[in-house]
């Protein structure tokens, strides 16, 4: 299906401004992880990190199989900004998302 | 389950589904959109969320409850307006004979969505198979659907990325 292979890299999301207060740490790397769930599917994980990320599929399959062995896996990084809104990204497809500061 | 319920065609995914799986779809479809509708507390509401739909509203931040409260009371009510577009999206297209990409996305998101829900309530695991379940008893229907959802998302997953 090439519509949706397409559509892993040129989709634009909604930009939304989640958080405005805090601005003097907006600037600090803060890392998404993904845990593993016993629910979510392998390939549906997969699918998720290629469309939201534009991830290659051996680099998506590779993040998978993190999340599913080492109990999760960072998957993105930025702003506080950045990584909440790709948080949210993550809860709308139904991922066990997190955000932290990239210490 | 035969691995034929959906085929690439062009650009878009065909639908092979029987009466009585579109009828099994819209009654669950049904029964989560209410779910959300009537357990699913305000953006101000703090806590009181029905357990089976914590899944679909987890926290951002593990250790950082004020933070975490700040990003429920921003983003609760979009998700849950997400949730149940997702589910309208399926409940329209219950009936086509083929889905275009953002349909497709939205079939993903809401049988997804009907899985982490009964997957929470059934306390499902890692090592939970359908292998051992009886068809014909009653009180294995739940662990059945929660099955039967899975291999449909699959056979979906596989139609769409072929």
């Amino acid at each position: 299906m090439p519509g949706l292979r397409a559509q892993v890299v040129t989709e634009t999301e909604v930009v939304r401004e989640p958080v405005t207060e805090d601005e003097h740490d907006t600037d600090s790397p803060w890392v998404v992880l993904v845990w593993n769930d016993p629910i979510n599917l392998m390939s549906y994980v997969v699918f998720v990190f290629q469309k939201l990320f534009g991830y290659s599929e051996a680099k998506a399959t590779q993040l998978m199989l993190d999340v599913h062995h080492k109990g999760r896996a960072a998957v993105a990084w930025g702003t506080r900004e950045q990584a909440e809104l790709d948080v949210y990204r993550l809860h709308e497809y139904g991922l066990w998302a997190t955000m932290q500061k990239d210490d | 389950m035969t691995g034929t319920r959906f085929g690439a065609r062009g650009s878009l995914v065909s639908v092979h589904l029987a009466d009585w799986e579109r009828r099994l779809l819209t009654e669950l479809v049904s029964e989560l959109r209410s779910n959300l509708l009537h357990h699913t507390p305000a953006r101000d509401g703090g806590d009181g969320l029905d357990p089976s739909l914590r899944r679909l509203f987890p926290p951002a931040y593990l250790s950082d409850p004020d933070r975490d409260a700040e990003y429920q009371r921003l983003m609760r009510d979009d998700l849950l307006a997400e949730r149940l577009e997702h589910l309208d999206q399926l409940d329209v297209t219950l009936e086509a004979d083929h889905l275009d990409d953002a349909q497709v996305v939205a079939w993903m998101q809401g049988l997804n969505e009907l899985r982490l829900v009964l997957g929470t309530q059934l306390d499902i695991s890692e090592e939970e198979g359908p292998a051992d379940l009886d068809p014909h008893d009653p009180a294995q229907r739940p662990r059945l659907r929660y099955h039967y959802l899975g291999g449909l998302l699959a056979e979906l997953i596989d139609a769409a990325t072929a």
